[in-house]
C-alpha cells in the first residue's frame, strides 16, 4: 500500500515537527511564509495544532508538503525536477485502471460519521491569512461525476468551512466540475459531490492532471503513483461516486440545486486576496476518516500550492507547444510568476518556430505572458532569464500582444469590466548561426574556463558561508 | 478631447470593489457579480453578519 504515510517515513529528515502547539488562525501559515522567506521548504507536520478556541486538536496538520520543487518531482518517480515537463506531458499515457476494494479494506472507513455525527468542525482546518473568510479546506480533491457518461471528475478547490455541515465551494465557472454540476442542476436535481484530503502526493498531482473532458483522472493517478489506485465505493453515492481507500479523509454531500451563497474573501495563488464572490454550497452527508487522520493543508499563494499545479501546467503547456515545434526542449512555469507566466526553452529554433510555439502556448488560459529562451539559459533560475530578456530582446522586434485572449478570473490586474486581456509572448532566443558549426552573429556570453572554476570550486570546498554577507 | 483623455487605455484605474459592513464597518473585498446579483447576501469577514448588498455602509467601486 502506498500512501501519505509510506511516503512521510520515505522524506522522514525532510519534515519539520515543531513540538509546541501552533495555532491555525495564520500561525502556521506564518511559519510557511516565514521558511519561505529564507529559502527553506521542509513539510510541516504539527501535531499540536491549537484550533480558534484554544484547545489542541487531535488531528495533526501536515501542510508544506509540495513547496520543494526538488521533492515533488521526486515523489512521482522523477530524479531531476528540470525533467517534469515532460514527464507531465506523458502523464496519460502511463495511466493504471484503479481497482476496487472492500469497504472493510479500506483505511479511510476506519470512522464512519453520518447524520448528525457528521461534523467539519472536528477538522483542524486552517484559517490562513489576514481577511480570509473564515477557515478553509485547502487541499480537498473535489469529485464530481459527468452524469451523462458517469466519468468522474476532480479538482482542488477552496473549500469554506461554514458550519458542522456546510461548506462554501469555489467552482470556476469553466471548471470541468461546473459543467457536471450544470447538467444536474439542469435537471433540478443536486449534484453529487465527494472530497478526499490526504493521499501519496504522486496521486495528489497526478489527480490534478491537466484532462479533456470527460475523462477520468482516477487512472492517471494511478499512473503517476506507479501502481493501481485503490478505490471504495462512498457511503453517499456508492460507486456512482468512488473516494481513494487510502485517504486520510472523506467528506461527502450534494451541492443543492441554484443555491448560491457569498464565498471568500481568500488570499490566494495570486498572491493578493480573491473577492467574495457568488459560489455553490456543499451540504455535507458524511465524514469517513482514517482512527488517527493526518489533516493535509496546502498554503494558498505559497510554494506549497503552486509548485505541483504549475508542474502539471508545464505537461500541458509542453504538449501544446511541442505540437508545432520540435525544437522545444523543455518548459517551467515559475512560482515567482504564479501561474501567469511560463518560460519555454528551445535547441536551435528554426526562424519564426519560438513564436509559433509561444503561440500555442499563450492558447492556456491562465498564462499572461510566454518567454522563449535558448538552451544555454537555466529557465529555472529567474535571474538568468531576466539577463536573457535584458540583453537579448529588442521590444520592436521581439514582443508580440495578442488582444482578446481569455483571461484568469483572479489576475488582481484584470480589467474591472470585460472578459478578454492582451497577452504578451517575448521572444529572448538569439538569432540563429548562419551555418551549422559557426558562432551565432553576436557577442559571446563572459565565462571562465572549466578548470578554473574546478580550480574554484576547490579553494572553496569544505567552507562554512553561512554568515557571510548575501 | 477631454472624454479621450479619461478614456485611455492606458490609465490606471484598478479594478477591485469594496464592501463596508454596517455592523462592524469591516471593509472587504467583493466582486461585482456578486454585488450584481442583488438578492445573495454579503457575508462580513469580520463578523459573519449577512447581509444584502443594498444594506452595505459603503460600497466603493461598484
Amino acid at each position: 500500500m502506498t500512501d501519505l504515510r509510506s511516503y512521510l517515513n520515505e522524506i522522514d529528515n525532510a519534515i519539520f515537527r515543531p513540538d509546541q502547539p501552533v495555532s491555525v488562525v495564520q500561525e502556521i501559515t506564518a511559519l510557511q511564509h516565514v521558511m519561505a522567506a529564507k529559502s527553506a521548504n521542509p513539510a510541516i507536520f504539527v501535531r499540536q495544532p491549537k484550533l480558534a478556541d484554544g484547545s489542541i486538536s487531535d488531528m495533526p496538520v501536515l501542510t508544506n508538503l509540495f513547496a520543494s520543487r526538488d521533492l515533488a518531482a521526486k515523489a512521482l518517480g522523477i530524479d531531476d525536477h528540470r525533467e517534469s515537463a515532460k514527464a507531465m506531458a506523458n502523464l496519460s499515457a502511463s495511466a493504471i485502471d484503479p481497482i476496487v476494494v472492500d469497504a472493510a479494506d479500506a483505511p479511510v472507513r476506519e470512522i464512519v460519521e453520518e447524520g448528525a455525527a457528521a461534523n467539519l468542525l472536528s477538522l483542524p482546518a486552517l484559517r490562513q491569512h489576514d481577511g480570509d473568510a473564515g477557515h478553509y479546506v485547502t487541499c480537498g480533491h473535489v469529485v464530481t461525476y459527468d452524469p451523462d457518461t458517469g466519468i468522474d471528475n476532480m479538482g482542488i478547490q477552496r473549500l469554506w468551512v461554514r458550519g458542522e455541515k456546510l461548506l462554501g465551494c469555489y467552482m470556476l465557472e469553466t471548471s470541468h466540475n461546473m459543467l457536471n454540476l450544470r447538467k444536474f442542476w439542469a435537471k433540478g436535481e443536486p449534484c453529487p459531490v465527494a472530497i478526499w484530503v490526504g493521499h501519496h502526493p504522486a496521486v495528489e498531482m497526478g489527480a490534478q492532471a491537466k484532462l479533456g473532458y470527460p475523462e477520468s483522472h482516477w487512472d492517471v493517478a494511478g499512473g503517476a503513483l506507479g501502481e493501481a489506485l485503490r478505490l471504495v465505493p462512498s457511503i453517499t453515492h456508492g460507486d456512482k461516486i468512488m473516494v481513494p481507500a487510502d485517504a486520510e479523509i472523506v467528506i461527502e454531500g450534494f451541492l443543492p440545486p441554484n443555491r448560491i451563497e457569498a464565498e471568500g474573501p481568500f488570499a490566494e495563488f495570486s498572491g493578493y486576496q480573491g473577492p467574495q464572490i457568488p459560489n455553490p454550497v456543499v451540504e455535507v452527508t458524511c465524514i469517513t476518516r482514517r482512527s488517527d487522520a493526518i489533516y493535509h493543508d496546502c498554503g494558498s499563494g505559497l510554494a506549497d500550492h503552486l509548485v505541483p499545479d504549475n508542474m502539471g501546467m508545464e505537461g500541458a503547456i509542453y504538449n501544446l507547444a511541442r505540437q508545432v515545434s520540435p525544437s522545444l526542449i523543455n518548459v517551467h512555469v515559475p512560482v515567482s510568476g504564479r501561474r501567469f507566466q511560463a518560460y519555454l526553452q528551445f535547441k536551435d529554433p528554426k526562424p519564426g518556430e519560438a513564436r509559433d510555439a509561444m503561440m500555442a502556448a499563450i492558447s492556456f488560459r491562465r498564462l499572461k505572458a510566454v518567454y522563449a529562451f535558448d538552451d544555454d539559459i537555466n529557465i529555472f533560475d529567474d535571474r538568468e532569464a531576466m539577463w536573457a530578456i535584458a540583453t537579448r530582446v529588442q521590444w520592436h522586434r521581439d514582443l508580440m500582444k495578442l488582444d482578446g485572449l481569455t483571461l484568469a478570473p483572479l489576475d488582481p490586474s484584470a480589467p474591472a469590466t470585460g472578459r478578454t486581456i492582451t497577452k504578451a509572448a517575448i521572444d529572448a532566443t538569439l538569432p540563429p548561426a548562419p551555418k551549422p558549426g559557426q558562432p551565432k552573429p553576436v557577442a559571446p556570453r563572459n565565462r571562465v574556463s572549466d578548470d578554473a572554476l574546478a580550480a574554484a570550486e576547490a579553494v572553496l570546498d569544505g567552507i562554512d558561508m553561512t554568515g557571510w554577507p548575501s | 478631447m477631454a472624454k479621450l483623455m479619461s478614456d485611455s487605455l492606458f490609465d490606471k484605474t484598478g479594478n477591485a470593489t469594496w464592501a463596508q459592513c454596517p455592523s462592524c464597518d469591516y471593509w472587504f473585498h467583493v466582486a461585482p457579480a456578486l454585488l450584481a446579483l442583488e438578492t445573495v447576501d454579503l457575508i462580513c469577514p469580520d463578523c459573519a453578519k449577512p447581509f444584502a448588498p443594498a444594506d452595505a455602509k459603503a460600497l466603493i467601486g461598484k
